[in-house]
């Protein structure tokens, strides 16, 4: 394998460069990854910090705009704000990341030659070997792992065992199967595997149509001239793409993922490290790097952080020769932000999406309400109701005093995830919740847990419709009554990623007619988190989008 | 009739209680020291403040005694009909504006009028008299309110979910009279006289939404008024291009619609030129009232034909948002250069207002750039989680809430969507008292950090 050099492991690193560690109580320094070369921010000292914050505050004026990152020196430095864990709090302290600067001119990839003699042609079996020696960097510094998830817990929003449960993941999706099977599935096709067309050539067995010149050629020059090579034989193939992945920062996995689909497809690419979640891509960068420094999958990579808007960065990766694919993860301002911007280059949209629960009439038959309820609360939960799957709302089928026995239940039901998994509604959402309760929900029946004396979570059963945009996505679900579940159809469209459904036979009814809506999963009640190598997100299978297929 | 028979509490007239009557005398005292703010001579703040305070805590019991929504709350919040702490109010009593979106919209998209009556009664103090089912629209449900005695003013807001407003007459009266007497205040602070105006109205000549009907209260008090669209506005069609036609009839609804506002757009602010050039040659000044961009608009086509040169102490008041259709915002300098330029009107003419459908007051911008609040209103701040700021001066950054005296018909103590920073000051241009400076945002609370959210505004 390529790349053997060895910089040392990631905790020498680490600690050759000072990394991971709070300074003066709550400065943390993160390093970039700027195509292969690792890169480390200066020292800075706590005055200096908040004297650049006050600064940067006292000079905008605009009522509510708070700033959560300024620019001191050749440091980026992100502020975040510290929560306490029991009671889950903000602490009316901040907890300073600090990260180094970069050029945008640094990471962009001009030179495509490089593309094809460093990447394309490399086999897809040294990109499983070259994930495999990253997991290997990352497994023997479980140490270090756990103490970045510590520093991720002072300003995390996630519950605990979230939080620790997150952590978990990221080693399990640096997995060398997992990934050769999502390529396999989501660039092959029956008979052929995806690595085969990233790796070569491969010749598709068909017998082509060659146009309409191609006939009347034959009346000019009958019987020639023939082209050279065989003119039957076509080959297709998928090149890897120059990518920028603008990332989110609703769950520390997300820069992980994404860094996943552009190393699988062999291809030059920039991470936007998410504000949320620098902690997580800051240790990919460093697991990179210790793992395989010099191997071209590393010094294609880039994983840098700038705040989102800055022009002085995003003017220039968003000309049209920077890249030729953007992946966008985040909030709809991100997505038509750079929509706006991006010309030409071709843009992935990983846009907001919620899930939906659809309870049938059979949930109220026998003893099935109180399974029926684990399963939908289990369906609301995902990412503590952060991810794009997590249901926000439940429509369930029956008439009024079925419909609150369900919320009832389900009141209980959170009451029981708040006792596991703690949660923390910071004051914002608590604001948002009593905007509803006090505004466009005032008709509602509002059911409320609470830990403590704070609120922990709350049912809600609107008496007509509701707009999805007010939802605070904080361990709330809203119930709407149907009298039949065909009539939840109308409430479908693109920005449902995944319903759960009860019972099975009414899934397997109402499916199509679900997905011509625009859904992109529908599965069991309950088991909406679960997922696949090879399955569609979002309608798409996105690594079929970031390559660039080509004919010969 | 919606709901069992009751009347209003304030009938008009010999049958008022004295606690009614302690309100109107309330009203008259605030207006007076309204006026002498106006004029920017010195008022008594205490007096004021006492004055409102004892307002509201007689609003408390009517609301609590007539009005659903704002009684369950109460209840909810542990108060009962009577009330002695104005504070309570501020911390447990406070309804967000959203209270008057609180109706389901597929009323509305299935023209249940009916059904949308008796939501409406749940924000509004009295029974509303009629049968309201067989309604076709939404200007004819607006209009059958309107004959029963309940004036609904209506406003698309930034989601495009309507508000819908409903004030008894005494309500009303105060809207009016409030809002007229701030512009009025403003133009008489100028040494001009109102009845010397011609007014110039770039909105429609009839209609029940909040920004439309300024034009139309301007127009009452002015000699000769003129519309950018000598016309009913289409509620209906509004409505149709914010959830989509559903039928050819719609489509063809909303294709005139578009098409008096885009493709005839032109031609009728030539039209408005040409009447403003007949205002200037019979001696008039005029009164231009219109949003900001379709002030540029004017401007933009004011000055293709070289410009004009509008007598001395003619106005601009701008009203409504900054941005323009395609989510640009202006930048409000530059539009003055503009009107200077283009209708020779300067900087110090140009007035801008701050309101919302909810509130019988308006506000007016300074040259300090400062919206000062005027003592018909209290201004409250509160924080993210929607509790009331504790400084006794009132003073600082928050979400901007009111309680709002004249609101008699419907909840007054209504909190806003917008983020203020709140002052009280002695402001160079005179006025004294609170004031909001520095811009308004909205409040945060939308932003989604993750893959996780809404697009855009969904119903479901």
């Amino acid at each position: 394998m390529r790349g053997n050099a060895r910089v040392g492991s990631i905790e020498d690193l680490r600690n050759d460069h000072d990394l991971f560690r709070r300074a003066f109580g709550d400065v943390v320094r993160l390093p970039v990854l700027v195509k292969g070369a690792l890169r480390v921010p200066p020292p800075v000292d706590i005055e200096d910090i908040e004297a650049a914050f006050a600064a940067t505050e006292q000079k905008g004026s605009d009522a509510g705009t708070q700033t959560e990152c300024v620019t001191f020196g050749n440091a980026f430095i992100l502020r975040e704000k510290a929560v306490s864990r029991s009671p889950q709090r903000y602490t009316g302290r901040y907890v300073y990341h600090v990260l180094p600067l970069f050029d945008p001119d640094e990471v962009i990839e001009r030179d495509r030659d490089r593309i094809a003699t460093e990447l394309a042609c490399m086999p897809f079996e040294e990109v499983l070997a070259y994930v495999g020696r990253v997991s290997e960097a990352l497994q023997s510094a479980l140490g270090l792992v756990g103490q970045i998830r510590e520093i991720s817990r002072l300003t995390s929003g996630l519950p605990d065992r979230f939080l620790d449960a997150a952590y978990d993941d990221v080693l399990f999706l640096a997995n060398p199967d997992f990934i050769g099977e999502m390529v396999d599935r989501e660039l092959g096709s029956p008979g052929v595997k995806g690595r085969d067309l990233l790796d070569s050539w491969v010749e598709v067995p068909t017998e082509p149509y060659d146009g309409i010149v191609w006939r009347l050629a034959g009346m000019t020059h009958p019987g020639g001239p023939t082209p050279s090579g065989d003119p039957r034989k076509v080959y297709l193939r998928a090149m890897p793409t120059r990518q920028l992945h603008i990332t989110a920062g609703n769950a520390p996995a997300v820069p992980l993922v994404t860094a996943i689909r552009a190393i699988a497809t062999k291809s030059p690419a920039v991470i936007k490290s998410p504000y949320g979640a620098t902690l997580p891509a800051a240790l990919l960068a460093l697991a990179a790097y210790a793992a395989a420094p010099e191997h071209p999958l590393t010094r294609n990579l880039s994983i840098v952080y700038w705040p989102g808007g800055d022009e002085r960065i995003e003017s220039r990766l968003f000309l049209p020769s920077s890249f030729d694919r953007i992946v966008v993860w985040g909030s709809a301002e991100a997505v038509g932000a750079v929509r706006a911007r991006a010309g030409p280059t071709k843009v992935i949209c990983l846009a907001p999406r919620c899930g939906m629960s659809w309870i049938g009439k059979e949930a109220f038959e026998g003893d099935a309400l109180k399974r029926v309820v684990a399963c939908a609360a289990r369906d609301t939960m995902i990412w503590n109701q952060k991810a794009c799957i997590a249901s926000l709302i439940h429509y369930v089928e029956g008439d009024e005093a079925k419909v609150s026995d369900y919320a009832e239940a389900l009141q209980k039901e959170l009451a029981r995830w708040d006792r596991i998994a703690p949660n923390f509604i910071p004051p914002e959402v608590v604001g948002r919740i009593r905007r509803m309760r006090r505004g466009k929900l005032v008709r509602a029946r509002w059911l409320f847990n609470e830990t403590d004396g704070d609120l922990s979570s709350a049912v809600v059963v609107a008496p007509g419709q509701v707009d999805l945009l007010d939802h605070p996505m904080s361990r709330l679900v809203i119930v709407r009554m149907v009298s039949r579940l065909e009539e939840a159809l109308a409430f479908l469209h693109q920005g449902v990623s995944a319903v759960g459904v009860f019972p099975e036979s009414r899934r397997m009814e109402l499916c199509d007619r679900m997905v011509v809506r625009g859904v992109t999963s529908v599965f069991p009640l309950g088991s909406c988190e679960r997922i696949y190598a090879g399955m569609a997100h979002d309608g798409m299978k996105v690594l079929a989008e970031l390559v660039d297929w080509k004919n010969r | 009739m919606v709901g069992t028979a009751a009347r209003a509490r304030i009938p008009l007239g010999d049958e008022m209680d004295a606690e009614s009557r302690r309100l109107l005398e309330i009203h008259e005292r605030l207006r007076e020291i309204t006026r002498v703010w106006g004029i920017g001579e010195r008022w008594d703040k205490g007096e004021a403040q006492r004055l409102r305070e004892e307002a509201f805590l007689l609003n408390h019991t009517r609301y609590y005694e007539q009005i659903p929504a704002y009684r369950a709350l109460a209840r909810e919040a542990g108060v009962g009909a009577r009330l002695a702490d104005p504070d309570a109010i501020k911390k447990d009593l406070v309804l967000t504006d959203d209270i008057f979106k609180s109706y389901d919209t597929s009323w509305l998209d299935r023209s249940s009028w009916q059904e949308m009556t008796a939501w409406l009664r749940t924000i509004y103090h009295s029974e509303i008299p009629g049968d309201f089912s067989s309604v076709k629209t939404m200007e004819e449900w607006l209009e059958r309110l309107g004959a029963a005695g309940v004036h609904v003013i209506y406003s698309s807001g930034t989601t495009g979910r309507y508000s819908f407003v409903p004030r008894d007459r005494l309500t009303w009266d105060s809207l009016i009279t409030n809002g007229i007497y701030t512009v009025l205040s403003a133009v008489y602070r100028r040494s001009l006289a109102i009845e010397e105006y011609d007014a110039a109205l770039l909105t429609f000549k009839s209609s029940h939404m909040g920004i439309q009907m300024v034009g139309m209260e301007i127009a009452k008090v002015v000699p000769n008024a003129y519309f950018l669209y000598d016309m009913a506005m289409p509620a209906h069609a509004v409505r149709i291009i914010q959830r989509g036609p559903r039928n050819e009839e719609e489509l063809a609804v909303i294709g005139r619609f578009q098409g008096m506002l885009t493709a005839e757009k032109w031609s009728r602010y030539r039209y408005m030129l040409e009447r403003i050039e007949d205002s200037c040659r019979r001696g008039r000044k005029v009164f231009i009232f219109g949003a900001p961009y379709q002030i540029m608009e004017m401007c933009e086509t004011a000055s293709s034909r070289g410009g004009l040169v509008l007598r001395e102490g003619s106005l601009v008041f701008l009203g409504g948002g900054w941005k323009t259709f395609a989510g640009e915002r202006l930048d409000k300098a530059e539009l003055c250069r503009r009107i200077e330029s283009a209708l020779n009107v300067p900087a110090g003419n140009v007035m801008e207002g701050y309101s919302m459908t909810e509130m019988n007051a308006l506000m007016l911008c300074c040259s300090n750039e400062r919206f000062h609040v005027p003592p018909l209103l209290e201004p409250v701040l509160f924080d993210e989680a929607l509790t009331p700021h504790a400084e006794a001066d009132g003073e600082g950054v928050g979400i901007f809430g009111f309680l709002d005296p004249f609101a008699v018909s419907y909840p007054g103590f209504l909190l806003t969507g917008d983020m203020v920073r709140l002052v009280d000051v002695e402001c160079p241009c005179g006025m004294c008292g609170y004031a909001i400076e520095g811009g308004i945002q909205r409040a945060p609370g939308r932003e989604i950090k993750g893959c996780g959210g809404i697009m855009a505004s969904v119903q479901a």
